[in-house]
């Protein structure tokens, strides 16, 4: 058995790892009977300005419209969820004294980090695609397919996909979800590695992740001027695969520097694993 | 009779009588559409507004006297609502201060501007410009402000259908001003509200008219 499938083993052995699937299905399965419960309302808030000038038809409340509303959530408890579980790679071995008997016998450091990582990373695709089959599948279940109404900045500022392609875009954007989510269990997974508990890198992931969207939002000079350096600007990126048209320039160049935030990440990771005092 | 009932008498003599020319002219447009008790007609919609991006939309719409619409659409549709659905039922005269501006020639046939200021403000508030054939009684062209900084204008064109003339294309001209939207997602450059102001292009087809449209068809609502 590879190292990566025992890694994937012992995260899916901890009970915490199921925390984020169940939030994830409370949450959605909420919000959407939420939704229907107050569809007519919703419905007439979506189509917004259009109501007062256009004789609106269809179904403007549909899984693609929703999917993308529910979507924007992915920053408040995903992050959490993705820490939950990334925080507590490397750190509840020390907790658990297992990370000395692990690191005296092969294999090598540096394909446990790297099987670790990995496996971090299978867990925050899954749950990125678990929220997305949910939110999709609800959605469906409940308020039927549709071509999919978004309000982007810039020009055109109305944009209607249909049905075939919203699909696909939905897909093609929890797809870069994923590698948005990444870079917050990187920076987990690091603080992992760091410490001999799991409260800190979690706590701490979180807290460089709030501290990093108000300063990206705040409207000063100043701030503003930070905004290109903080990861936590780009991990919009699967809004852009929303827009109409889409801007590949703009999709490459944030998946480059997410890319490169989670290199970075592991990199540090990596360096502070392999020369990591166990002895003491 | 005293002098006084005389002379009153008089006076109501050369009084112009009640709806003046626009109102008649208004009145002979409504009438044209008389006959017409409900039709159906396929709506094909072309938007060329920049800050819309949409695909031709299509859909079926159900008209009813005096003024049900019903539209039925397998997609997303939408058209502008004052200038979409062509019916000169919903100018009702009394409703209506109609002066007459101008007499012009349109598509080579005499043709009369009309301005339609309504008398009770707390309604809809629209005020509305209409050009009438005079020829054949057929509202060509309407321009609408419903709002303040919102116009819309359209000129139809109109074919024959089972012997009624109805419209084939209304090429509506928009400006209704910033658009307002709330859906934003966190983490991006706040949306700036753009102008809705272009070209919309609406062609029907397959009109059947009179078919005897029940009632039940327009019970549920257009966007729910």
């Amino acid at each position: 058995m590879s190292l990566f499938s025992i890694e994937v083993q012992k995260t899916f052995r901890r009970w915490r790892t199921y925390i984020g699937f169940a939030v994830i299905l409370a949450a959605v399965v909420l919000l959407e009977v939420i939704i229907k419960l107050n569809e007519t309302q919703m419905a007439r808030s979506f189509a917004g300005g259009l109501n007062s000038d256009f004789l609106v038809s269809g179904n403007v409340l549909n899984a693609w419209v929703i999917t993308a509303f529910i979507m924007n959530s992915l920053y408040i408890h995903v992050p959490f969820l993705i820490a939950l579980v990334a925080g507590d790679m490397v750190s509840s071995e020390a907790t658990s004294g297992t990370l000395r008997f692990m690191l005296i016998r092969p294999p090598s450091r540096s394909r446990i980090i790297s099987a670790k990582f990995l496996a971090m990373l299978f867990y925050t695709a899954l749950l990125i695609l678990f929220f997305g089959v949910l939110c999709i599948g609800i959605g469906l279940l409940f308020f039927g397919g549709g071509d999919l109404i978004k309000f982007q900045p810039g020009l055109p500022h109305i944009v209607v996909l249909p049905a075939h392609i919203a699909a696909s875009r939905t897909g093609l954007a929890f797809i870069a979800a994923i590698l948005s989510m990444s870079v917050v269990g990187s920076l987990a997974f690091l603080f992992s590695t760091l410490v001999d508990n799991s409260i800190g890198p979690i706590i701490g992931s979180i807290a460089v992740v709030i501290v990093s969207f108000i300063l990206g939002n705040l409207p000063f000079e100043f701030t503003e001027s930070m905004r290109p350096y903080l990861f936590t600007t780009y991990m919009g990126i699967w809004q852009l695969l929303l827009d109409n048209p889409i801007d590949w320039a703009e999709v490459g160049k944030y998946a480059l520097v997410l890319l490169g935030y989670d290199a970075a990440f592991f990199a540090v990771a990596y360096y502070v694993f392999v020369r990591k005092d166990i002895k003491s | 009779m005293n002098l006084m009932s005389i002379l009153f008498g008089i006076v109501l003599l050369f009084l112009p009588p009640q709806g003046g020319e626009g109102t008649r002219y208004l009145e002979n447009a409504i009438r044209k559409f008389d006959a017409i008790k409900d039709y159906v007609v396929d709506v094909k919609v072309h938007m060329d507004i920049k800050a819309v991006q949409a695909p031709d939309m299509e859909a079926k719409v159900y008209y009813k006297e005096p003024d049900k619409i019903k539209i039925d659409s397998k997609g997303l549709f939408f058209m502008p609502r004052d200038v979409g659905v062509i019916n000169p039922r919903k100018f009702d005269p009394d409703k209506y201060a109609i002066d007459v501006l101008d007499t012009l020639t349109c598509n080579g046939d005499p043709a009369v501007r009309l301005s339609l200021v309504l008398k009770n403000d707390e309604s809809t508030g629209r005020n509305v410009i209409l050009t009438i054939d005079k020829k054949d009684w057929l509202i060509v062209e309407i321009a609408a402000a419903p709002y303040p900084g919102r116009q819309a204008s359209a000129k139809i064109t109109y074919g024959t259908f089972d012997g009624f003339q109805m419209p084939v294309k209304v090429e509506v001209n928009l400006d209704v001003g910033k658009i307002d939207s709330t859906a934003r997602g966190f983490g991006r450059e706040r949306t700036h509200l753009n102008e809705l102001k272009g070209k919309v292009e609406v062609y029907y087809s397959n009109y059947k008219i009179n078919s005897g449209l029940s009632d039940d068809i327009f019970k549920k609502r257009n966007d729910d």
